[in-house]
């Protein structure tokens, strides 16, 4: 069944692709023929029967003769009579055999047609009647006498005009059937021209209206059956879908114009809204410029008057003129960040950075504030956190800067602790950033602070929100920076999280997105740091030890580090030998202590280890009081206090490192080690180098140098070419360049300093003053051969503190 | 034992076989029978003028098929009539009977019993070969060893008797004394 399927599909199909011409002629004829062979089929059958019913007769007759004839033949036994009797049978020509049997069954005459071959008798006589066979006819009858059966007859026929009969009458059927087809073809055909020709008409007025979109043309109608119907049919649906269109096209227009007038209402009010924003924006930044140029102003030059001689109620109202100044700026900055963010349109501008360097950066100015309060500050970056990351520096700057800033504000005693680190990337990575394209960053900010209570923990990050309403009376602030911080984390991929107990302290943990920038393999992006300088780091525990060493690995310095005083002494010496010394060596107060201070007293015994300055990392009551040192003469160079900050751990080491050139040893009293590192960086500058072309901020650098230096001892140079020029008529130890000026940028003057000193010899160092900070282009002044950079508006404690570093990295690198 | 068989035998087959031929020298008994059975299959080709009753034959004087008749026809009808058969010595009343038979003994007085019987419709039948001669209707002869009859129908037709054109058609030629 499944395979006769197909095969009966494609005849019906291809019946069914016939015309419908072809349909009819088809069915005229095979309805004619059909018809036509059942009548012939029937008209020869009746023949047949009714021809056989005649023979049939004509034998009956015949045998009643030749039983009456030969009854007395039989009965006297006369067979030649019985024959004679038989013999009128010739003139029947239907006739083929004939025979007379006694009534035994004994044969007692026959006749058979003279031109019947090969006769099948003598016939078995059965019972009286007729046999009909196929092509034969046989009549059988008894003959009788009396009552008596003397004998039977029997006569058969073989029907032989049958045949051609048959064929003239199948051959008059023939003609007959060929008559009628082509008299019903012909007649089809009418017919068809009839029906056909108004289908034809319809087929061809849809082909008009389906290829050539007319609906307006009809078909017209011919007749009233069927077709005429389905003509009106087909006509009124053209009305319909005529008069549609028309309507459809009509609401099309109107539609149309209603959306074009919609659209060009939109696009009116668009415009104005886009208007409204950029003016808004604009109105943002103007305003931003308008009100940090001023409150810069106000803060440079009050810090400016703090810093000359004033009685003791003037600094006070000007400190606090300076500390509102700071407040203001710092409301200021929140709200404009702020109304940024809120209207999406702060936008991240992703640059290569380094972040140990960043992050010195931004913790320069906290430092201030921290020491200015007391507080210590120690950085602490993982040896894994790359080089060189991908990231915003100034947002994430702003984060930093925030978070420490309060705990600045809400600490009083205590370390504030940053660090940085690598975290577990979530398997969820940015869109469309492979895995390996980035990394995510952890940074933590802890303090010892007042802590926030539980059930404030929620609400911190929350705009407009304090941890207690109290908190802006004593504290200060906008309560913007922790949702502003949120906001940029986010912006950053990453979550802001905090811990705190009231009255422990609180720590802010922040993740951000950093990508990992392949093209540029990881180049050292700040001027490098002291090559071969090595420090001996003796602790008893190993994890003091890493700390010290990760520090001073910053920096570029190798350390060694060892637990035992005596082993160190031996280190020392050996590396004397090979001709490898030591630079300085840091020693913890209780190992100092040891055998009554065997370490310092082995150390100053022996020649060649005498001359490496000792630095002892203190802490609390076991301090080893060098003051109390045998001779009275103080084996420590410096003294910094444990837990160890980077700052002061950095500014000890410069500061002997400075001693080396003669300046007056700093003095022995360990709370005044900051202040005497850095009396020892501006002692070490006689000549400075300003480029800069703005005539206010030349005076306001000016102004500044000359609280820390001689007066006297600054150049201006109005554009590049006049600092090159000066560079090479006088050395300088600073140069302080201003990255836009006509003529000779900063970045170019550079250059053109860096290529002199390289045919002379020296590196003096060049601090970029620059108003370009926020683009983030730190990385290409210090790429362009710059050692430090300072941001404007010029904050002058962030400028110092940036000479101070700059500083004291060049007397650690000569 | 078999001789009595066959003589017990033969003469039923002879009888109904097909070729009734008896030898000339052969037996007479065989003949007789078969006359016998003629004589009774005359009365049903004949057509007497319509009288009631049964045919009647008589047998006139002495000879051989007197008995054998009477064996013949017993208990049969020719036509729907019975059969009656009487002897009779002499040829007194000429409305005796419809078929005569004239034995060998009356071979002498043939023609006088014809001339008696003339115009009666009775059928004369005589077993002497020259009987039609006499004026007898049907005599019979011996043909080719067969038992066969020749028929006067001139004598049949004087008489209002019809005989049968089969009877004539199987009866052997006879040329009349006019001839």
């Amino acid at each position: 069944m499944g395979r006769e399927a197909p095969v009966n599909m494609g005849v019906r199909t291809e019946i069914q692709n016939w015309s419908i011409a072809r349909k009819l002629r088809r069915t005229a004829l095979l309805t004619n023929s059909i018809a036509l062979l059942l009548a012939g089929i029937a008209i020869v059958g009746i023949q047949r029967v009714q021809y056989r019913n005649d023979v049939a007769g004509e034998l009956q007759s015949a045998a009643e003769v030749i039983a009456v004839n030969s009854s007395a033949p039989l009965i006297f036994g006369d067979q030649p009579s019985a024959a004679r009797s038989l013999a009128p049978l010739k003139s029947e020509a239907r006739v083929a055999e004939a025979a007379i049997y006694k009534t035994g069954g004994k044969l007692f005459a026959t006749f058979v047609r003279p031109d019947i071959k090969s006769p099948h008798r003598p016939l078995a006589p059965g019972a009286d009647g007729l046999n009909f066979e196929w092509s034969s006819i046989r009549v059988t009858r008894s003959i009788i006498v009396d009552g008596e059966k003397v004998g039977v007859i029997s006569i058969s026929s073989d029907m032989p005009d049958i045949r051609p009969r048959l064929y003239r009458n199948g051959s008059v059927m023939g003609l007959i059937m060929v008559a009628s087809a082509l008299v019903a073809l012909s007649v089809t055909s009418v017919l068809q021209r009839r029906i056909l020709r108004p289908i034809q008409h319809l087929v061809e007025v849809a082909g008009e209206v389906s290829s050539g979109n007319n609906y307006g043309v009809r078909a017209v109608k011919e007749t009233s059956d069927e077709l005429g119907l389905l003509t009106d049919a087909f006509n009124s649906m053209l009305d319909q879908i005529e008069s549609r269109d028309r309507y459809l096209e009509t609401k099309v227009a109107v539609r149309t114009a209603e959306l074009t007038q919609t659209n060009q209402d939109l696009i009116v009010a668009r415009d104005k809204a886009e208007e409204g924003a950029r003016l808004k924006s604009e109105f943002l930044a103007n305003m931003s410029h308008e009100i940090r140029t001023p409150m810069n102003i106000i803060i440079g030059m009050t810090q400016l008057t703090l810093d000359t001689a004033l009685d003791h109620r003037q600094r006070r109202h000007l400190s606090m003129v300076r500390s509102s100044a700071d407040a203001l700026l710092t409301i200021i900055n929140d709200i404009l960040d702020f109304s940024k963010i809120e209207a999406d349109k702060l936008d991240l501008n992703p640059v290569d950075f380094a972040p140990a360097a960043c992050m010195r950066e931004w913790t320069a100015s906290l430092m201030v504030r921290a020491q200015e309060k007391g507080l210590d500050l120690s950085v602490h970056i993982d040896r894994d956190v790359p080089e060189t990351i991908v990231g915003d520096p100034v947002r994430l700057g702003q984060v930093i800067v925030n978070l420490v800033g309060n705990a600045i504000k809400f600490s009083s005693t205590g370390i504030i602790q940053i660090a940085l680190s690598l975290a577990d990337k979530p398997p969820d990575k940015p869109e469309g950033k492979p895995v390996e394209d980035y990394v995510l960053l952890r940074f933590t900010v802890k303090d010892s602070g007042i802590g926030i209570p539980a059930d404030k923990l929620s609400t911190i990050f929350e705009a407009f929100r304090q941890a207690d309403g109290s908190t802006t009376r004593r504290y200060g602030g906008t309560g913007l920076g922790l949702s502003i911080s949120r906001k940029l984390v986010e912006l950053m991929g990453g979550t802001i999280q905090v811990e705190s107990e009231p009255g422990r302290g609180s720590k802010f943990t922040f993740t951000v997105h950093a990508g990992l920038d392949k093209r540029t393999p990881a180049t050292e992006p700040v001027a490098p740091g002291p090559e071969k300088v090595r420090g001996m780091i003796i602790m008893p525990t190993q994890e003091q030890r890493d700390g010290l060493a990760e520090m001073l690995g910053n920096w570029c310095i190798e350390a060694a580090s060892i637990d035992s005083p005596a082993a160190a002494v031996e280190v020392m010496r050996w590396s004397n030998r090979v001709g490898r010394p030591f630079a300085f060596a840091l020693i913890d107060s209780t190992s100092a202590a040891e055998q009554d201070g065997r370490f310092v007293r082995d150390m100053a015994a022996d020649p060649g280890l005498a001359g490496i300055p000792l630095v002892m990392i203190g802490s609390g009551d076991t301090a080893f009081d060098p003051a109390r040192n045998e001779g009275g003469t103080t084996a420590f160079k410096a003294i910094v206090a444990s837990p160890v900050s980077q700052s002061d751990l950095l500014q000890a080491i410069s500061g002997f490192h400075a001693s080396t050139k003669n300046i007056s040893p700093a003095s022995p009293d360990s709370k005044s080690i900051g202040a005497s590192s850095r009396v020892v960086a501006w002692a070490g500058i006689q000549r400075v180098l300003v480029a800069e072309d703005n005539p206010a901020n030349q005076e306001l650098v000016l102004a500044l140098l000359e609280t820390r230096i001689p007066v006297g001892s600054v150049r201006m140079a109005a554009d590049g070419h006049e600092a090159l020029n000066a560079v090479k008529e006088e050395q300088f130890d600073l140069i302080l360049m201003d990255i836009q000026m006509p003529h000779l940028g900063g970045l170019e003057a550079t250059a053109a300093i860096r290529e002199f000193e390289a045919n002379r010899g020296g590196h003096t160092p060049i601090v970029a003053l620059t108003a370009n900070a926020m683009k983030g282009d730190r990385e290409t002044y210090l790429r362009g051969g710059m050692d430090g950079y300072v941001s404007k508006p010029i904050d002058s404690r962030i400028m110092f503190l940036e000479i101070e570093r700059v500083m004291a990295r060049q007397a650690l690198q000569v | 034992m078999r001789r009595v068989l066959a003589i017990a035998i033969v003469p039923i087959l002879a009888l109904l076989a097909a070729p009734r031929s008896v030898s000339a020298s052969g037996d007479s008994e065989v003949e007789t029978r078969l006359k016998a059975a003629y004589i009774y299959n005359f009365a049903r080709f004949v057509e007497w003028p319509a009288r009631p009753g049964p045919i009647r034959i008589s047998i006139l004087g002495q000879g051989d098929l007197g008995a054998p008749l009477e064996q013949v026809v017993r208990g049969k009808v020719a036509n729907g009539r019975a059969i009656e058969v009487t002897h009779i010595t002499s040829m007194t009343d000429s409305d005796c009977c419809e078929i005569l038979l004239i034995e060998r003994s009356e071979s002498k007085h043939v023609r006088e019993i014809v001339q008696t019987l003339a115009g009666k419709p009775v059928l004369t039948v005589s077993d002497q070969e020259n009987g039609l001669r006499d004026g007898v209707m049907i005599a019979f002869q011996l043909f080719e060893e067969s038992v066969r009859f020749q028929v006067n129908q001139e004598a049949a037709e004087h008489a209002g008797l019809k005989i049968s054109s089969q009877l004539l058609k199987v009866a052997l030629p006879w040329v009349g004394k006019r001839q």
